[in-house]
């Protein structure tokens, strides 16, 4: 059911069938299978299967959504998909099935998982002006998806797994806590600044495409790089990002030899939060208060149930323009 | 517990209606068009009019500090001394710092914070709400009521183009911008 063990089990599977050809005369040629099949399981040729990309992403954006749900607005979640929609009809994946929503955090950040799935905190979008800013922070995170960056941190996972399942193979949940353990080491620099400032140049692009004034992101860029560091509600981004200044320097950079060919666009009014809505009541509740408008002192954390999880920290996958 | 809530709320509020009054003061009876202080980042033409083609009027160094007193797209006004004239906003940094360096020490401006929220928020719904942190995000544990109802606010294509069509938006043909070239930009990352 989640990646890993659709990993394990694949790679259970295939080398069963290895086992069943090749008699088990030869455990070293064995070895080296398994360690191929580690690898290719994520790999692939190009990268993991769109399929897998969408298994992922679900999986990585179901657990964000557990740790803030949506704000409970549903018009305002419509209209978010419906801009989102557009701006990701304008890349080259717009056929995914493409999932945008509003998070009920005070933390000004958007996250992008594989396969679609793009959420983005109320946090940033109460300091959005108008809707060209909206889509400039959309399709910054469009941007990682379509250029699978979160792959890229997924192809040194799965070297990492092989290497584990070599040194772990008959300890599954040894193996598991290694994935978990050096796994959120290498995601946290998994993505150079090059994805951020990659994404962000493909986000003034796709806004320009899809008619909007293109430099909606920069005006955000300048929100934030006018906060600075000490805003709290900045704090994740800070952390995981290049600083908003060093982002517009790349992107003006990257802009100013093609001025004259961006359109100028138009600024369509943003939709506001509905007054007074708060989190999305879940099917599966949180614990009374954990992020509720309310709460104003930290809550005991809930502890994952079990250790079944995927063995992907989706902090550290999650790729934001704001969050890695 | 309210009470703090109230009392935090109040000194935003307090704090921010001080902004206001300052930015009164620096911008007049201007309102919304403030003049805000800007840096220059990297050295510029400034131009009579925000297009490329236009006349230069001036030249601002890297450092050289102005005030910001329109802007349009990509261009802002920026007065400086006695010379004023458009250039790029990513070639200024707003608020009253010198170069994106000193950036990640958290040195925003009263001005520039006042530029950032545009404060027609809901101050009051947003004050308490706490905020993500990476522990949150590791200990996150999946929802699937929430990915049920995400779901349930998927946009179509059509439905896409429809909001599209009914804002205004028409598609543009635009090329993917070529990267700069990155000092140390490996991980795979296509350009």
């Amino acid at each position: 059911m989640t990646l890993l063990h659709n990993f394990q089990a694949r790679a259970l599977v295939l080398a069963l069938g290895i086992f069943t050809a090749a008699s088990a005369s030869a455990q070293s040629i064995d070895l080296n299978r398994i360690f191929s099949i580690g690898r290719d399981a994520v790999t692939a040729v190009t990268g993991v299967s769109e399929e897998e990309e969408l298994t992922m992403g679900r999986e990585i954006a179901g657990r964000m959504l557990g740790a803030a749900p949506m704000v409970n607005d549903a018009a305002l979640q419509t209209y978010v998909n419906r801009v989102g929609r557009w701006v990701a009809a304008q890349s080259e994946r717009a056929d995914l099935p493409w999932r945008f929503a509003v998070i009920n955090t005070a933390s000004i950040n958007a996250f992008a998982a594989p396969g679609g799935y793009v959420l983005l905190t109320r946090g940033l979008y109460d300091i959005l002006d108008n809707e060209s800013q909206l889509a400039g922070v959309l399709a910054h995170e469009i941007g990682h998806v379509v250029r699978r960056h979160h792959v890229t941190v997924l192809q040194k996972s799965a070297a990492l797994s092989a290497g584990a399942q070599l040194a772990q193979r008959d300890n599954r949940s040894a193996l598991v806590n290694n994935m978990i353990g050096t796994g959120a080491e290498v995601f946290a620099r998994g993505l150079d600044k090059s994805a951020e400032y990659e994404a962000d140049a493909i986000g003034v692009v796709l806004a320009a495409r899809a008619g909007y004034n293109p430099f909606g992101l920069i005006d955000v860029l300048h929100k934030l790089a006018a906060r600075g560091a000490s805003d709290g509600s900045l704090a994740l981004l800070f952390k995981t990002h290049p600083p908003p200044g060093e982002r517009l320097g790349q992107l003006g950079e990257a802009l100013t030899p093609n001025m004259a060919r961006l359109p100028a666009g138009t600024n369509p009014d943003i939709r506001r939060v509905a007054a007074g809505a708060g989190p999305m009541r879940a099917a599966q509740p949180l614990p009374e208060g954990a992020r509720g408008l309310t709460a104003q002192q930290p809550q005991e954390k809930s502890k994952p149930k079990d250790g079944g999880g995927i063995g992907i920290d989706p902090g550290q996958l999650l790729r934001g323009i704001f969050g890695r | 517990m309210l009470k703090v809530v109230r009392g935090i709320v109040g000194g935003v509020v307090r704090q921010f209606a001080g902004r206001l009054s300052v930015l009164c003061l620096v911008a007049g009876m201007a309102g919304v068009s403030l003049a805000e202080p800007v840096t220059i980042e990297r050295d510029s033409a400034l131009r009579a009019e925000p297009r490329t083609d236009a006349g230069v009027v001036g030249n601002l160094a890297q450092g050289a500090a102005g005030n910001a007193v329109a802007r349009q797209g990509a261009w802002v006004q920026v007065k400086s001394g006695a010379v004023t004239g458009w250039l790029y906003s990513f070639n200024v940094r707003f608020g009253a710092v010198s170069t994106g360096a000193g950036e990640g020490s958290g040195t925003g401006s009263a001005l520039g914070r006042v530029f950032g929220p545009r404060q027609r928020v809901n101050v009051t719904a947003t004050i308490g709400i706490r905020g993500l942190d990476e522990e949150d995000l590791k200990q996150a544990k999946l929802d699937a009521g929430q990915l049920q109802e995400l779901d349930g606010f998927a946009a179509s294509l059509e439905q896409a183009e429809a909001h599209a069509n009914q804002v205004g938006l028409s598609a543009n043909q635009v090329e993917y911008l070529a990267q700069p070239a990155q000092s140390g930009g490996e991980s795979g990352v296509q350009q």
